[in-house]
């Protein structure tokens, strides 16, 4: 694809510890005002929609990185064992967050906003 | 400055299109030629739309000539002497590149990454659950490459890579587009699981031969 | 991110994957790009809609 995309993929290497990625990924969901706002109109939805999608996007990223080491080898038993807690922790968390803010998995696509105005 | 579109033959038709901000395109060269637009300064406006406007004249050179090959967008020169240097420099390249790619369009299949969450997330331990993560993604990994060969089989060449999901340039001879076609058709149809997007035919970007 | 008219989302790829071509594929010649588009690579972004479901994109479509 393109630079940028390794540059993510470099990032998270990078950042060694996913746990503690995820972590952080984990309580970006405290970040959102607890009520509930169905209305599609609402900044916050909004707002939520896209972190949220962007948290999903890197989870699914970090989740792939580690699937493909543990498939060559190159991860031992207790930190496979970690790192599944971690990404089914942070899965759950994901389910959690999109039932708050009324959100199914279609209305995580980050709608081609930058090029959309192109057309 | 001079920019570059794409390289053809002397006898390539050039098409009634604009280029970057509307500059007319126009051929230079003998034997092996650039097509390419004119300008006094450098672009002002949205690079996003000039990228477009470069890939809507590749495009358009494409679809009325069979070989066409793709310069990346951005590419400019400060007079003709540059440009001339770089056609001599390169054509014996540049020709072999051109009958390569001649008479074939480019297929582009992507295959995102993403394993549906399914039951694996009732998983008992991390383990539990990495493993049938894995599984899920080895059958996807499965059908990806099952689509890969069937598709390289009928290519004249092909390229991949896998960058956050399956990305692969199929450079297909024209009478046989329908037939690669129909084989995405049948793997989409038969792995709904998957998400697969194939765009094309393209003109020939990913098969250009050299690489930054 | 504001999008003013949202476009049919085959439309919507097809814009990504040929600025996607121009950009990162083609031939380089000098290997000095004049313009370079902005650091958020907006064709990695937009490509998100890959992550998608299969039902998304025909709901969508």
């Amino acid at each position: 694809m393109s630079a940028n995309a390794d540059s993510v993929e470099r990032l998270l290497a990078a950042n060694g510890d996913v746990e503690s990625v995820a972590r952080r990924l984990e309580q970006i969901g405290d970040a959102f005002p607890r009520r509930i706002d169905a209305d599609p109109e609402k900044v916050e939805r909004g707002l939520a929609q896209l972190v949220l999608t962007l948290v999903e996007l890197l989870r699914q990223l970090m989740e792939r990185q580690a699937l493909r080491r543990m498939e060559q080898g190159t991860l031992d038993d207790e930190q496979i064992e970690r790192l599944g807690l971690t990404f089914m922790r942070l899965a759950e968390r994901m389910e959690e967050l999109k039932v708050e803010f009324g959100l199914r998995d279609s209305d995580l696509n980050l709608n081609l906003g930058p090029l959309g105005d192109l057309l | 400055m001079i920019r570059v579109y794409a390289f053809v033959h002397e006898a390539a038709r050039v098409p009634e299109i604009a280029g970057v901000d509307g500059a007319p395109i126009e051929q230079h060269g003998r034997g092996v030629s650039a097509v390419v637009s004119r300008h006094e300064r450098a672009a002002a406006g949205d690079p996003r739309h000039e990228a477009v406007a470069h890939g809507l004249v590749v495009e358009a050179l494409a679809s009325v000539n069979d070989a066409v090959l793709p310069v990346r967008f951005g590419e400019t020169f400060a007079d003709n002497q540059a440009l001339d240097a770089i056609l001599r420099d390169r054509d014996d390249e540049i020709r072999a590149t051109l009958a390569r790619v001649c008479g074939c369009v480019e297929l582009g299949v992507r295959v995102a990454g993403a394993v549906p969450q399914r039951a694996a997330a009732a998983a008992e331990s991390g383990t539990g659950y990495m493993e049938a993560r894995l599984a899920l993604l080895a059958e996807r990994d499965t059908v990806v490459h099952g689509l890969h060969d069937e598709l390289r089989a009928l290519a004249r060449d092909a390229v991949q890579s896998e960058r956050g999901g399956f990305e692969g340039a199929y450079l297909v001879e024209r009478p046989r587009i329908e037939a690669a076609y129909e084989v995405v058709q049948r793997f989409t149809a038969a792995h709904r699981e998957l998400t697969i997007v194939c765009t094309g035919p393209w003109a020939p970007y990913s098969f250009g031969g050299t690489r930054a | 991110m504001t999008v003013s008219h949202p476009t049919p989302l085959h439309e919507q790829i097809t814009l990504l994957e040929l600025v996607d071509r121009v950009l990162n594929k083609g031939v380089v010649l000098t290997g000095d790009i004049t313009l370079s588009v902005a650091d958020v690579d907006l064709v990695y972004v937009g490509l998100r809609v890959l992550l998608a479901s299969v039902a998304t994109l025909e709901e969508a479509a």
